[in-house]
């Protein structure tokens, strides 16, 4: 640290070049800061689990033709034909999917009479959708085929049990999750009892703040647009794919809309995020290769504008290793410095984008480890330009250069 | 204090060999006064670097205050360059960023002295060239004349057992000169030998002894002594 002062007191009297560099290095690390912190946000929100076997479930989306007679009769040969195909382990009907961004959602209360206590997504289905999603059944039961009422269309308005998330649960009642076990959320103005709670599972839109609030119905609905979703064995994905069309399509008016992983329906999903995160990052990495070659080009100026102080150092008794030492200490000074004032920007950008684009504030252990980053990236950036100051003859003094 | 003995020099580029010292013995004593002279390129500056340990001889033996320097690593080729040698260049190479007082702590800082200790060295260094009330100043508010003794003062303040100066005059006017000169010769009667790479016979002439280098070849024999005085 013998360097310390003498390099302040240098910088104090340099003033611009120091200051400018210092401004630079804050600059970037306000931008690239705030950049990192939106994208980390968002893949942080495309990285919430569905709740669902993200790695084996299938959804198929097909026609009920009105031509072949009654819709839940189709509906049932479907599902006879799907769970008949060699590695599937289960399939359900249901009324929409997790993240399609189309579906349907309700306002709940605990008493017809009384405000409501919470909203969220619905999904009416059979006894067969935990499976079919490979949900996680935390509290009480299963629906019984018992249970299940067919119909079509317009299922919400039917009082039947129901199962629901942890989270609606929890919204519901705070302190004890399960206490709603056996009671009746009323939706529609008719009473559900709740009969299970599963783990998770989200509903339609991925942008709410009710996503994860999700009511599965012991409705089963059959739609001239059918949703299946389908339980695979490990591996069996591509034969059972390849296989659907071949066993499902028995008659000319069955058409097939779709057949897809449920990852892929979450990838359409956060598309825009992806692309969004993508293009942040590619800013992310241009601004953080123009900074190093800034400081880079910044210290080779530096270095060659002192080639004479350096040589009178050397002469003067610095060894190499010390004037290395001095260079890399005068940079993470001045880093240090523009660091600081980084931090501040950042703040303050932060809490314009807090208010204006309702994020949420960047946490002061992202700060502390962006600062450490930006510090080390000057300490790359000047290790090139240092090295080659370091091999400045002593000798340049004597020989008028 | 400084011996060589056959020391020589040689420059390889492109595979050609240039002789800038041929083989030569010398030897200075503690609290002698040297003056080395000759033309431009006839190797002066080679023989100040290689005394001054900024650069390595070819050949032959250099042992400065009895220590054999040629195989000493880096780092210690500076501690003993900081330790033993003062230099005064000829452009008087201060850093502008720094003022007076800091100039000459840099290379004492180096050195594994307490602030106090380096204080006392910068203040009495300051006051034995004329300068103490100046010391915050910036080196570009003096005159080239005082330039140059805060340059000696920087050179002093280590104790070192040799000053080599590089035409510490060159880039001074007469009077200016003469005062430099003074300053070196009491400098010296304090008992600190004295280097002095010159053009200048007439300055030469003020030192004890006259070496010559010529087309490489250093001579210091008594004829050059009378010839240039």
């Amino acid at each position: 640290m013998r360097d310390l002062i003498p390099i302040l007191k240098t910088l104090k009297k340099q003033k611009i070049a120091p200051a400018l560099l210092a401004f630079q290095i804050a600059v970037t690390f306000m931008v690239l800061v705030n950049a990192i912190y939106m994208i980390s946000e968002r893949s942080d929100l495309i990285a919430r689990p569905i709740g669902v076997n993200m790695e084996n479930t299938l959804i198929v989306v097909a026609n009920l033709p009105s031509e072949q007679g009654d819709l839940t009769t189709q509906l049932e040969d479907d599902l006879t034909i799907l769970k008949s195909i060699h590695g599937v382990v289960n399939a359900a009907p249901i009324t929409g999917l997790p993240l399609e961004g189309w579906g349907l959602y309700m306002d709940f209360k605990l008493d017809p009479n009384e405000e409501d206590v919470a909203y969220g997504g619905y999904f009416g289905s059979n006894e067969n959708l935990i499976e079919a999603f490979d949900l996680t059944l935390l509290a009480g039961e299963n629906f019984l085929p018992s249970d299940i009422q067919k119909v079509e269309n317009d299922g919400i308005f039917k009082s039947s049990k129901i199962i629901i998330t942890k989270a609606l649960a929890e919204k519901i009642y705070p302190d004890n999750w399960r206490d709603i076990l056996g009671k009746s959320l009323y939706y529609h103005k008719e009473p559900h009892e709740v009969i299970g709670i599963v783990d998770k599972l989200q509903n339609a839109w991925n942008f709410w703040s009710a996503l994860e609030y999700t009511v599965i119905s012991a409705v089963q609905e059959a739609n001239d647009t059918q949703r299946y979703v389908v339980q695979v064995e490990s591996g069996q994905m591509a034969s059972v794919i390849k296989a659907i069309p071949e066993k499902l399509l028995t008659h000319p008016y069955k058409q097939i809309d779709s057949i897809e992983a449920l990852s892929e329906v979450k990838r359409r999903s956060y598309q825009e995020d992806i692309a969004t995160n993508k293009l942040l990052t590619v800013v992310c990495i241009c601004l953080t290769i123009i900074k190093i070659f800034g400081i880079l080009g910044q210290a080779k100026f530096n270095i060659s504008r002192r080639t004479k102080q350096i040589g009178t150092r050397r002469a003067l008794g610095a060894s190499k290793h010390q004037v290395i030492r001095y260079f890399m200490l005068e940079n993470a000074i001045i880093s240090t410095i523009g660091v600081c004032i980084g931090i501040l920007a950042a703040i303050i950008l932060n809490n314009q984008f807090v208010e204006l684009l309702s994020l949420s504030p960047v946490p002061i252990h992202f700060l502390l480890v962006g600062a450490i980053a930006i510090i080390l990236l000057g300490q790359i950036a000047v290790a090139y330009p240092v090295s080659q100051a370091a091999k400045i003859s002593p000798a340049i003094t004597t020989r008028g250069t | 204090m400084l011996k060589m003995k056959n020391l020589s020099k040689a420059f390889l580029t492109d595979a050609i060999k240039t002789q800038a010292l041929h083989p030569f013995d010398l030897s200075i004593e503690q609290g002698e006064f040297v003056s080395v002279i000759g033309p431009s390129g006839s190797g002066k500056t080679t023989f100040l670097n290689i005394a001054g340990l900024l650069e390595e001889h070819s050949d032959g033996l250099y042992e400065l205050d009895g220590q054999d320097v040629a195989q000493f690593s880096d780092k210690k080729k500076s501690a003993y360059r900081n330790e033993k040698i003062g230099f005064v260049f000829q452009s008087f190479n201060l850093i502008p960023e720094l003022n007076l007082y800091d100039n000459i702590d840099m290379p004492l800082r180096y050195r594994k002295f307490n602030r106090d200790e380096r204080h006392a060295r910068i203040i009495q260094a300051l006051e034995q060239v004329g300068l103490a009330g100046r010391k915050d100043h910036y080196p570009t508010q003096l005159s080239g004349g005082q330039q140059q003794r805060v340059a000696i003062a920087r050179a002093i303040a280590g104790t070192p057992c040799v000053i080599l100066a590089d035409e510490p005059t060159g880039n001074l006017d007469s009077k200016m000169a003469e005062g430099i000169m003074s300053l070196l010769k009491d400098i010296n009667a304090a008992g600190t030998s004295i280097i002095m790479v010159t053009h200048d016979n007439e300055q030469a002439a003020q030192a004890q002894r006259i070496v010559q280098i010529k087309d490489g070849h250093l001579s210091d024999s008594p004829d050059i002594q009378k010839e240039i005085a």
